[in-house]
Formats: C-alpha cells, sequence, structure tokens
C-alpha cells in the first residue's frame, strides 16, 4: 500500500531525485505558480508541457537556482537548493556556449585545470558520443545550432548531474535537427540513464522523450494533468506513427486544449 | 574560370577604391599646377614631397622630423597603455560590483563631461610643457574612454552565459575572471581603438598649444610663420600616423577575438 502512494508521485519506491511541494511563485499580484507539487524518480525523464505563461520556465529556474520560490518547497536528494550548482546541470534554450572557447575547453567549463586533464578520456568519451569528433578544436561561432546544444548536452552531462534540466534545448532547431537530437538524447539516456527533466512546448517532443508528462496551464501556473507514457525504450521516430504514442498525444493535447 | 572571375572582381574593388583618393589628387594638380589657386594658400603636391624631403633632411626647429614624429607617438602610446591599464579594470568592477559603482561611480560621471583638453593649461601649470603633461592629459582622455566601455562591456555580457557560469559553479572572483572579463573583450576592444584615436587627437591638440617638439607643435608654429608647405607635411603626417595606429590595434582586436569569427 505504501508502494502505491511513492508510485502516484514518482512511479518508484526509492527516495525521489527531486521533491517539490506546494511551490508557488508570485511576482507582485501574478501569480506565475500556484502550488505545484511533484517528485521525479532516479533515471527518470519528466517533460513539463504547457502554452507560454504557464510558469514550467520558471519552474526550471527555481530547481536550477536561478530563481526563489515565494513559498513551498524544492528537494534535491533530500536538501533544499541555495544557489545554482552543477549537480542540477541545465542545457538551454539559446546557445549558452562560451564564444571565446572551443568546444572541448567549453564541454570542461567550470572544472579546474587538474581536472579537466584527468578527465581527458571521458571527455573524448562524450565527444564520440554527441558526434563531435572533428569538431574538438572549433569555436561556437563555426557550429550550427544542432552542433551547439550536442555541445551543451556534453557539457552538462559531463559534470555527473543528479538531476539534467532541459529547457526547451531543440526549441530553436528545425524539424529535422530537432528530430536527430530527440533520437540522440535516448542513445545517452540508454547510456547513462540520467535523470531529466525536461521542458517544451511541443507535444510530439514530450511523448518521445519522457516517461511522465506534467501538463500545466496559465494563469496561474498549475499541473493540470499527469499523463504517464508506457512506450519501451529504446524509442525511434517510428514511433510517432503508433497508435499508442497517438493515443497519449490526443490525451495530453485534450488536457492542454480543455 | 572562378578563381579568374575573382581576381577581376578584385582588381574592380581596388580600381574603386583607388578612384577616389586618384580623383583628389587629379582635382588638386590641376587647382596648383593650373594655376587656379596660389601655391601660398595651396602648394602643390611636388612642393609637399620637396619640403618633406628637406625637413627629412635638415628637421625642424631644432629637432629631427623623426624626433618630432617620435615625440607625438610617444606621448600617445605611453598616456594611451596607462590608461587602458587603469581604466579596463575600474570599468570591468564598476561593471561587476554594485556597491563599488554606487561608492565611486559619481566621480567619474562628474569627470566625463569635461573634455579632456580643457585640463591642458593646468597640467602645463603643474608638470610643464614636456612629455609628463601630455601623457598625463592623454591617460585621463584614455582613463575615462576605457572606463566607459568597459563598464558597458560587462553589461552587454549575455544573461545566458552569466546563466551557464553560475550553472557551473562559478560566484563572484571566478564567475569575473572566466565569464565577465572574456565576455567584455569585444566592448573593451572597441572602446581601446576609439580611445586611441582620441589620444591621438588629444596629443596634437596639447601640442598645438604648449610643446617644444611633436607633430602639432610643428603645425602650430608653421602656421605662425606663415610656413605653408611644412603645415601641410604636418597634417598629412598625422593623418599617416592615426593611419597605422588604427590599423595596428584593428589588428590586435582581430586576433584577440579571432573568436567572434569576423
Amino acid at each position: 500500500m505504501l508502494m502505491t502512494a511513492a508510485n502516484a508521485m514518482g512511479g518508484s519506491a526509492t527516495p525521489p531525485v527531486i521533491d517539490i511541494a506546494g511551490v508557488q511563485k508570485r511576482y507582485g499580484h501574478v501569480v506565475a505558480l500556484a502550488d505545484v507539487s511533484f517528485s521525479v524518480a532516479r533515471s527518470e525523464v519528466v517533460a513539463i508541457v504547457g502554452p507560454s505563461g504557464c510558469g514550467k520556465s520558471t519552474l526550471l529556474n527555481i530547481i536550477a537556482g536561478f530563481d526563489e520560490p515565494t513559498d513551498g518547497t524544492v528537494l534535491v536528494h533530500g536538501a533544499p537548493i541555495v544557489a545554482p550548482g552543477p549537480e542540477r546541470s541545465v542545457v538551454f534554450q539559446q546557445p549558452a556556449l562560451f564564444p571565446w572557447l572551443n568546444v572541448r575547453r567549453n564541454i570542461v567549463f567550470g572544472f579546474s585545470r587538474a581536472r579537466a586533464a584527468r578527465q581527458s578520456a571521458r571527455v573524448d568519451e562524450f565527444i564520440d558520443i554527441m558526434g563531435l569528433r572533428g569538431f574538438e578544436a572549433s569555436y561556437p561561432y563555426q557550429l550550427s545550432g544542432g552542433m551547439m546544444q550536442r555541445v551543451s548536452i556534453a557539457r552538462a552531462l559531463i559534470r555527473d548531474p543528479e538531476v539534467l534540466l532541459m529547457d526547451e534545448p531543440f526549441g530553436a532547431l528545425d524539424a529535422q535537427t530537432r528530430l536527430t537530437m530527440q533520437e540522440l538524447l535516448h542513445d545517452v539516456w540508454a547510456r547513462y540513464a540520467p535523470t531529466i527533466v525536461f521542458i517544451t512546448h511541443d507535444v510530439d517532443e514530450a511523448v518521445f522523450v519522457s516517461d511522465r508528462i506534467l501538463v500545466m496551464s496559465a494563469r496561474p501556473g498549475l499541473i493540470r494533468d499527469v499523463v504517464e507514457v508506457p512506450l519501451k525504450r529504446p524509442r525511434s521516430y517510428e514511433l510517432i506513427m503508433s497508435e499508442a504514442f497517438v493515443d497519449i498525444k490526443r490525451r495530453v493535447l485534450a488536457e492542454l486544449h480543455a | 574560370m572562378a578563381a579568374e572571375r575573382t581576381r577581376s572582381a578584385q582588381m574592380l574593388r581596388w580600381l574603386r577604391r583607388g578612384s577616389g583618393l586618384g580623383g583628389c589628387l587629379a582635382l588638386w594638380c590641376i587647382l596648383s599646377y593650373g594655376g587656379i589657386v596660389s601655391p601660398g594658400f595651396l602648394p602643390s603636391p611636388s612642393g609637399i614631397v620637396e619640403r618633406f624631403i628637406e625637413l627629412a633632411e635638415n628637421g625642424y626647429a631644432n629637432s629631427s622630423l623623426w624626433q618630432h614624429i617620435f615625440d607625438s607617438v610617444y606621448r600617445t602610446l605611453a598616456g594611451f597603455v596607462l590608461g587602458v591599464a587603469a581604466g579596463t579594470p575600474t570599468g570591468l568592477l564598476l561593471g561587476y560590483c554594485r556597491r563599488f559603482d554606487e561608492s565611486v561611480g559619481p566621480i567619474f560621471s562628474f569627470l566625463r563631461p569635461i573634455p579632456p583638453i580643457a585640463y591642458t593649461p593646468l597640467f602645463v601649470l603643474y608638470l610643464g610643457i614636456g612629455d609628463a603633461s601630455k601623457i598625463v592629459l592623454i591617460f585621463i582622455g584614455a582613463f575615462l574612454y576605457m572606463l566607459l566601455s568597459a563598464q558597458a562591456g560587462v553589461r552587454n555580457v549575455p544573461e545566458v552565459l552569466v546563466r551557464a557560469g553560475r550553472n557551473a559553479g562559478l560566484g563572484g572572483a571566478g564567475l569575473f575572471v572566466r565569464v565577465i572579463v572574456p565576455g567584455s573583450l569585444p566592448g573593451i576592444m572597441t572602446g581601446a581603438r576609439t580611445a586611441l584615436s582620441v589620444s591621438w587627437a588629444l596629443v596634437v591638440a596639447a601640442e598645438l598649444i604648449a610643446a617644444q617638439a611633436g607633430l602639432g607643435y610643428m603645425v602650430s608654429s608653421a602656421g605662425v610663420f606663415f610656413d605653408i608647405r611644412t603645415l601641410f607635411v604636418g597634417i598629412i603626417l598625422i593623418g599617416i600616423v592615426g593611419l597605422i595606429l588604427d590599423r595596428t590595434i584593428l589588428m590586435i582586436e582581430r586576433k584577440l577575438l579571432h573568436w567572434q569569427g569576423r
């Protein structure tokens, strides 16, 4: 019976990586988030969808430590958040690479010289997995949007984060590249099983990448529904046409438009 | 085929570039050699070349021509380098640290609208008519300019990069050194380029007022003696040196900011 309660919250009996309870965010009289609660289990991919202004980015910024909730608690591995940190690595929508550093140095950004040297083999590993071989010495201006996000993901992963926070990471990419990146994310997950909170406004993307979808509504920002995505991994793009996929998508869309 | 086309396109471009200057030179020749304007007002190109050779051989007012050029350049670079060295870190701190800006910012807000050239008589009084008064003057001009550009440079560092830096666990001094400083470099370099041309203008102006050597002094003194040909040589040299200074700093900027991909 206790298992059931755990399942409702995080889909697992092990303690959640992220535990959010009664979080509110107000800017003066504007209520950006009104009483948001959910938890994320280890290695779970949770997508958050909603219209612009539903507070999904605010929520991510609170978990990242860029913003503080007006009320409520946010715990990561049971500890409250005090500041931004590499254990909650963010992949931003806009290219957030440092233009004066080449790909390799961007990946190890924030590491001490000694740590960067020690991790040199892992840097190579991520360069290979993210398809960046041959671009190690390139500067961001020489990369396409998709390549830049590959570097951003490599940079986030090499820090061994407790959770990977992705804020519409593929939102600025063309449809073709976006699909490639979504598949790449599955490869990454198959290898490292990171815990991911994935913000998007693209319902297809949410269903394709996640285990669970939080559907939010705007004014005030609320979680309207939680949709489970019981599609087995690994997933490839053919899945998008399957009946099971379309069923889940229909449910999410119905909630968004309700 | 393609290579040929680009080569001919390049030649056309050079032709266009040359045509403006060439046109001016042609007009000048017509006006002076055609006797339309008297050489007392507008010396002929050959007259200026002759005078330049004379000056190069015999010098002007007890100093060689090279000494005059060297003095002006030395004063400019000394004041400029000191101004950049002091103004850039101060401006970066002003942009990064609000409390610092609140406490010392008003001093600079008061000083900024004063054209540095207005200090010339004061510094001449304090430091004499030699190098020191000019160097200090240029230092102040470059310092205030770099202050402004570095501060603006900090403001122009994209917010997302600051966030990416904080997300990597950086804050305070670490964030300043690894994100703010390199991120401000484009603004700093644009500022430095302008500050250098302002410094060059300042040195000439200061030498016009009070000096015993330098290109500004040469021009001013030639004016007093109606030595129109020396005047022209001086003005042209001021232009050429200014151009060389600007090209040099542009080259440094390109090198430092290669990552902008321009």
